[in-house]
């Protein structure tokens, strides 16, 4: 019997593009999906407040306060006649806004840091690295709850102080996957054509370790979305009448007993973001980063 | 003299203690001129090219020796003045051309960007010079290239694409630490004449270092053979391909199949290759040596053989005296 030697596949195989195949990750996996879904659905809400509702958010009418749901107040009214609803709908571009915010912010700086860390290495590295030891130490909520208070309670303070907390996960991740580029070759081939170690690290060493910063990102947004709204219900956020989740929870809670709905919906509203941007980062990860797939 | 490599020795310091990697290594360099530096693994090569451009790693220790490129030592030259030498005058080609382009960002960019460096010039000349750099490593489309990331390419494309960058000054001294054994042999020529070429148009001068030494006899002017971290021979490439001295260089000529009957077995150098940290008294390659004898218990001298040829044998000497 003879072989037959014969190209059977002469043309060429047409390879789904990277895009395709990391949408096809992201939908293959209902969770991301839904997450996905009501984050979407949530950033429309913010974008749109305005055209959502009839009421402001801050205006009192005292005549209609502690309403419970109805047609016209579909999430009741609080204890000076505001729509809660209304306010849920503006705490949203609040909320949102400020954990894109803050984590985007404590992203970058960690990132730098991290890359400095990382590619210089040697004593600098260390020491930046146990000063990233110090704020771990703390706890994540006592330290940005110290932090506020010692700043004094703003949504200012509030971030802020939520940053610095985010910030050395950022540059722990970021230096442990800066030093395995600078050992790549193309590092020090940079090197051997002059290149300066600063252009190096913002043009060789951060695009490369950019993806699991990316991915700590969207899984640290549900976070710290929490974290506001937990140092708003703690009082160290934003103030009233301003409306953010936290603070309605707050205010609605010494109402609980009577008047269930003030403080329910927006706690459902806190449930609902941080539970789907953590989907959504679990999904992202699983795009970005095949190797992690359980 | 462009380069000169005066009796260097290099060590690394681990936790088993120092180990002595490289040992009065000497070599001479020309303007225009392309030498050859072969040897097997663990000779020494890469630590030889890596010393030049002060690329070693922190556990390595210079002992002693210079390096003078053009007046000044390279060993004692404060960082950033190395780091201006770095590209603009002395370029370096590694072997693995995948990994030495960064994947995160395009071929052009990457190139455009040393010329900016090198030549101060603005964005849009330095897109044209870069272009320009890609023509002239005969690569056919580069504008296309040009807008390519280096995962796009084939692996000749890549080193290609990084002669291209090592050339962007043009240096004066470009090194290549086998630049072609990644590489499909057909592939290989091509590299080679391109290099060549470049350095005839460029008056760059060009220390080759690899393992095959069917590529030295085609390239290069001059040859040195390394083992163990020492220079065993040297000399132009047809004296030291055509009458070899030393037991080594005729071992490695021996082993090519090239030329050789198809009946008989290949030979091979007998013995493994060197262990630096098993260095033996005496000479070098004592252990896997086939005309050894007691005196190769002490260091053998440096023997001319002519003035074109040196060999670092207690044999060879008898040898020079019978011709």
């Amino acid at each position: 019997m003879e072989l037959d030697v014969r190209a059977t596949h002469t043309e060429l195989i047409n390879r789904p593009s990277q895009l395709r195949l990391n949408w096809y990750r992201f939908r293959k996996n209902p969770l991301t999906l839904i997450g996905g879904i009501v984050l979407l659905l949530f950033i429309i809400i913010a974008v749109a407040a305005p055209l959502l509702t009839p009421y402001e958010p801050e205006v009192i009418n005292m005549e209609n306060r502690l309403a419970p749901p109805s047609m016209s107040h579909w999430f009741g009214t609080d204890e000076v006649g505001r729509d809660v609803l209304t306010r849920i709908i503006y705490g949203a571009r609040l909320s949102l806004g400020m954990g894109i915010t803050v984590v985007v912010i404590a992203g970058l700086i960690g990132t730098i840091i991290g890359a400095f860390a990382g590619y210089m290495g040697g004593k600098f590295g260390q020491i930046i690295m146990r000063i990233m030891d110090v704020i771990l130490a703390f706890p994540t909520l006592v330290l940005a709850m110290a932090l506020t208070a010692a700043l004094g309670p703003s949504l200012i303070n509030a971030m802020l102080a939520i940053a610095i907390v985010k910030i050395p996960a950022f540059v722990r991740l970021a230096r442990s996957e800066a030093l395995v580029v600078r050992e790549q070759l193309f590092v020090k081939a940079s090197k051997t054509f002059g290149l300066s170690d600063i252009w190096i690290i913002f043009r060789h060493i951060i695009p490369n370790v950019i993806t699991p910063v990316i991915i700590q990102v969207s899984i640290d947004l549900g976070d710290a979305i929490m974290l506001i709204a937990t140092l708003g219900f703690l009082g160290l956020g934003a103030q009233p009448p301003i409306p953010e989740w936290g603070t309605m929870v707050h205010t609605g809670w010494e109402f609980f007993m009577e008047q269930w709905w003030y403080a329910t919906f927006p706690g459902i509203a806190i449930f609902l973001a941080t539970v789907s941007f953590n989907l959504l980062g679990d999904g992202l990860r699983d795009v970005l980063d095949p190797k992690s797939i359980r | 003299m462009l380069l000169q490599i005066e009796d260097l020795a290099v060590s690394f310091l681990s936790m088993y203690g120092k180990t002595d990697v490289l040992e009065d290594v000497s070599i001479d360099i020309d303007s225009g001129e392309v030498i050859g530096i072969v040897g097997e693994s663990g000779s020494g090569k890469s630590v030889t090219a890596l010393s030049i451009l002060g690329l070693l790693d922190n556990n390595a220790q210079i002992n002693k020796g210079h390096i003078n490129y053009k007046g000044n030592d390279l060993l004692t030259l404060p960082p950033n003045k190395l780091q201006l030498l770095r590209g603009k005058e002395i370029g370096i080609v590694f072997q693995e051309p995948m990994s030495a382009l960064n994947p995160t960002m395009k071929i052009g960019k990457q190139i455009s960007n040393v010329i900016r460096k090198h030549r101060n010039v603005d964005k849009q000349t330095g897109k044209q010079l870069a272009i320009k750099a890609l023509e002239d490593v005969q690569i056919n489309n580069p504008q296309e290239v040009f807008h390519k990331y280096s995962f796009q390419l084939s692996g000749g494309m890549c080193q290609r694409v990084v002669i291209a960058l090592a050339m962007s000054s043009p240096p004066e001294l470009l090194i290549a630490d086998e630049p072609t054994t990644a590489l499909d042999v057909t592939v290989q020529a091509e590299i080679l004449k391109l290099m060549k070429k470049l350095s005839d148009n460029h008056q760059t001068s060009i220390m080759l270092i690899t393992h095959d030494l069917g590529v030295v006899a085609n390239t290069c002017d001059r040859i040195y053979v390394m083992y163990g971290g020492k220079v065993v021979e040297n000399g132009t490439t047809s004296e030291v391909l055509y009458h070899p001295q030393h037991p080594y260089t005729k071992g490695l000529i021996d082993s090519i199949p090239e030329g050789k009957s198809k009946n008989h077995p290949l030979k091979v150098l007998q013995g493994d290759s060197f262990n630096p940290g098993k260095r033996p008294q005496g000479c070098v390659f004592y252990d896997r040596c086939n005309i050894r004898s007691s005196k190769c218990l002490e260091e053998p001298p440096t023997i001319e053989v002519n003035a074109k040829h040196n060999v670092a044998c207690w044999e060879a000497e008898s040898i020079a005296i019978r011709e």
